[in-house]
């Protein structure tokens, strides 16, 4: 059965390039455009992965993650976090808060599926 | 990349600039909380990441720049001053010409933005003390070409707690198995008795012998996530030319991240509340949506009118679907409507750029004030706006709004203030633009209008006649067409744009006080409730927020003043009176007062007026077709619509029919000119509505003075 990601992004345009890729890539795709969203979201669907922007207004990336981290159903779910900056105090504060990885903007569709196989297995 | 993603970028764009512009605009006035700074931080931030995507390059580095320097203000290393929120609203417009520039499809200039980004620039040299990088955009892997397969030995101990970062060492080891051919072993030496054992830990490690062709950057990134989780060694077995690539030290500053972490989630705190969950519809959708409603409510009048003529006994049943019918068909266009239905603020944030520029251009100092930022309106009576209130925003900054040197020489502040405001009255918006200037130039506006031959010398104005010269055709008072608010377009063309969407526009101006311009437009451009008069066989819609009453007068209060004009009591004083009849030439309708049906209106403004019919007909919903789009505009008539027997009615605009002076023969000339909008309908009357309107268009055509079908 195909894999189920949720993509977190308050831009359209991320969200929009996340999920085209990944359709295209035959995963099923959940959309919310910030932390309130995806938890309501997720509270109903059942995700296999999450990709989450950082900066979001009403819930940002690291407090969505570590509430998913407190939630059974989610303890072990691979959680990637998108950032613009690869720098490393960036990546610590998601190793900390429970983050699987992380995936640097603009991401290349390639890497990104590559990535997924990697914290995720092939489905 | 796909243009489809272009297109919700740059879309993203629009609302992303404006955000950023909002919030600036609240920190120029001193609202230096994180929400406001995270607001404009996020929105820049996110302009980058897709600027990224498409390889934006300029509009990256900028921002880059940009989102640094808001960044120190985030992290209260940086105090947003005036001067520094200037700067910020500058680099915002910079943003925003750039991301208009790639939107057309234009190459952006080198240097474009040199001046703010070198600001920029010294003020993150200052805080860092360290010389401006480049962006860091380029992560170009610096990669060993290294065709030749090669063995690895790999030994992975990952740390108990891996797991619960999501991490699974079985995926690790598959993407390993990618690479190359794999040779693996557990290493099971620190498996605990299953006592003690927890089953969220891991205890295993692995050996593992790599065959591949595969890089070693490449091998390593597959442990990309688990550096810190775990024990890593990997050795290149026979080891060429080897030149061991530098692991990334984590360097983490501890302070910054835990002040970012508190600062987040305080954030965070504050923020969980439930979001509203929305999602983007194409416009041309919902347009869609409306055309067919409005063809909807038509079919539904033609049902009305037919549904009358039924024998009793079959009407019953019929009537009352009918009218459920109606009554769900107005529920329907009232939410469609809603849906089209935008807060004005999309406009009014807008006007603080345009102030900047213009208050520049002429070295003026000028704070805007807005109210009523939440009013709705249709999207398209929005749209349609954009141009005069900028174009009344220029004029007032330009014209009205004095110099500092001047406004201090009349004892007022330096800076002039400018109010914008919105809000609804009576089923229309009321926007302001209220200047505390100089106000207008009554004498230089009379020489002006004298010599454009706009009037005749010598004829006597009120003061407010003489403001509103400034939107007769062809006026301009500025001596010279100043760089700003000229560009060729005068006041005319604002009141004509404007009147061509139903509005108004107006002027109210105290000499030395100040001047205010008044717009008012209705708010929807699609339909409105109208009561449908007869004058001889025509048929006019009066909108009912117009109509106070109707009433037959006795004779006795009907007059007629010196000048000429008709005057009627009603409610104890005189109005004037207009005979439709003979405004529009009709000769085929009832001629006498007395015998005619008054009704008493009330224009926006609270002017009253009444005019003579000869019959009320109706009230009914009426669906707005432009006359400009299918004629052109005439004077006294708002727009038409097509009635429920398939007839082309005019909308009358009240508020213009007391500016009438005299007869003018158009009705008929607009109606011939307007009988292709009943055949460019995408949705078809009924045959037998049809050959009625083709009954009573040809009765048209000839001037038959036969009455048509009755409504």
């Amino acid at each position: 059965m195909a894999l189920t990601v949720m993509t977190v992004d308050d831009s359209p345009t991320m969200r929009d390039m996340v999920s085209y890729t990944l359709k295209e890539a035959g995963y099923n795709v959940l959309e919310a455009e910030d932390g309130v969203q995806a938890l309501s979201v997720l509270g109903q669907s059942k995700a296999d992965i999450v990709i989450t922007d950082l900066n979001m207004p009403n819930m940002d990336g690291l407090t969505l993650i570590k509430s998913l981290r407190s939630n059974p159903s989610y303890k072990a779910t691979p959680i990637l976090m998108l950032t613009t900056e690869a720098d490393d105090a960036k990546k610590n504060a998601g190793r900390e808060a429970g983050a699987t990885g992380w995936i640097v903007k603009p991401f290349n569709p390639e890497k990104l599926l590559s990535v997924l196989k990697r914290i995720a297995g092939n489905g | 990349m796909h243009d489809r993603f272009k297109l919700t970028y740059f879309e993203e764009c629009e609302d992303r600039i404006i955000e950023a512009e909002e919030g600036l605009s609240r920190m120029q006035e001193g609202d230096t909380s994180s929400d406001t700074i995270n607001q404009v931080f996020r929105a820049i931030h996110s302009i980058k990441g897709g600027a990224g995507a498409f390889a934006f390059d300029q509009i990256v580095n900028f921002s880059h720049q940009f989102e640094t320097v808001l960044d120190f203000v985030r992290e209260e290393r940086l105090e947003p001053d005036r001067n520094l929120c200037d700067l910020f609203l500058r680099a915002n417009d910079i943003v925003a010409s750039m991301i208009e520039m790639e939107k057309a499809g234009e190459q952006i200039e080198q240097d474009y933005g040199s001046e703010i980004r070198i600001e920029l620039e010294k003020i993150v040299q200052n805080i860092t003390g360290a010389a401006p990088k480049e962006s860091s955009q380029t992560h170009a892997e610096s990669q060993n070409e290294n065709t030749g397969e090669q063995t690895w030995a790999i030994s992975f101990r990952p740390h108990e707690n891996i797991l619960k970062t999501g991490n699974e060492p079985l995926f690790i080891i598959q993407a390993l198995q990618d690479l190359g051919e794999l040779t693996l072993s557990a290493e099971v030496d620190n498996l605990p008795s299953l006592s003690t054992l927890t089953p969220e830990n891991c205890y295993i490690g692995w050996k593992i012998i790599l065959k591949t062709s595969a890089p070693e950057d490449e091998i390593r990134e597959v442990f990309d996530f688990v550096d810190d989780l775990c024990e890593l060694n990997i050795e290149a077995q026979n080891v060429p030319l080897g030149n061991e690539p530098e692991r990334r030290a984590p360097t983490a500053p501890e302070q910054v991240l835990k002040k970012i972490k508190r600062k987040e989630d305080r954030d965070a705190v504050e923020n969980a509340v439930i979001g509203k969950s929305s999602i983007r519809v194409d416009l041309e959708r919902i347009d869609q949506l409306v055309n067919l409603v409005g063809e909807m409510v038509i079919a539904q009048s033609m049902l009305q009118e037919q549904v009358r003529w039924l024998p009793a006994e079959a009407g019953g049943k019929v009537t009352e679907g009918v009218e459920n019918l109606t009554r769900h068909m107005r529920d329907l266009q009232e939410s469609v409507m809603a849906v089209r239905a935008q807060q004005i603020k999309s406009v009014f944030t807008r006007m603080p750029r345009i102030i900047r520029e213009v208050s520049n251009a002429c070295g003026k100092d000028v704070r805007l004030t807005t109210f009523g930022e939440e009013t709705e309106v249709d999207k398209t009576v929005l749209e349609n706006l954009i141009d005069p209130l900028t174009h009344m925003i220029r004029n007032s900054v330009d014209h009205g709004v004095e110099t500092p040197n001047e406004r201090e020489a009349a004892g007022k502040n330096p800076y002039g203030m400018i109010q914008l405001s919105a809000r609804h009255k009576s089923g229309r918006i009321i926007i302001e633009v209220e200047d505390d200037g100089k106000g207008i130039n009554r004498e230089a506006v009379l020489a002006k209008a004298e010599k454009q031959g706009l009037i005749t010398a010598g004829q006597t104005l009120s003061p407010l006649e003489i403001d509103n010269l400034i939107f007769k055709a062809g006026f301009s008072t500025a001596e010279k067409i100043s760089e700003v608010s000229g560009r060729g377009v005068g006041m005319d063309v604002v009141k004509r744009n404007v009147s061509e969407m139903g509005g108004r526009i107006s002027v109210a101006s105290t000499p030395g006080k100040g001047c205010k311009m008044t717009l008012s437009l209705p708010l929807t451009l699609a339909v409105m409730d109208g009561m449908v008069v007869s004058v001889g066989s025509q048929r006019f819609v009066l909108p009912t927020i117009n109509i106070i009453e109707s009433f037959q007068p006795a004779r006795a209060a009907i007059g007629k003043l010196a000048n000429g004009v008709n005057v009627i009591r009603a409610r104890g004083e005189y109005v004037r009176a207009i005979p439709l009849f003979s405004l529009f030439n009709i000769n085929d309708a009832i001629t006498q007062p007395e015998d005619a049906l008054f009704i008493l209106l009330e224009s926006d403004e609270g002017d009253r007026l009444s005019v003579m019919v000869d019959d009320v007909l109706g009230q009914q919903q009426v669906v707005i077709k432009s006359l400009e789009t299918n004629f052109r505009n005439v004077e006294g008539i708002s727009a038409a619509t097509i009635l429920g027997n398939g007839d082309v009615a005019l909308i009358l605009d009240v508020p213009g029919l007391n500016d009438m002076e005299a007869g003018i023969d158009l009705c008929a000339e607009t109606l011939k000119s307007l009988k292709h909008i009943k055949d460019i309908e995408d949705c078809q009357p009924p045959s037998e509505a049809q050959n009625l309107i083709e009954e009573i268009t040809q009765n048209m055509e000839t001037d038959s003075l036969e009455q048509g079908g009755s409504l």
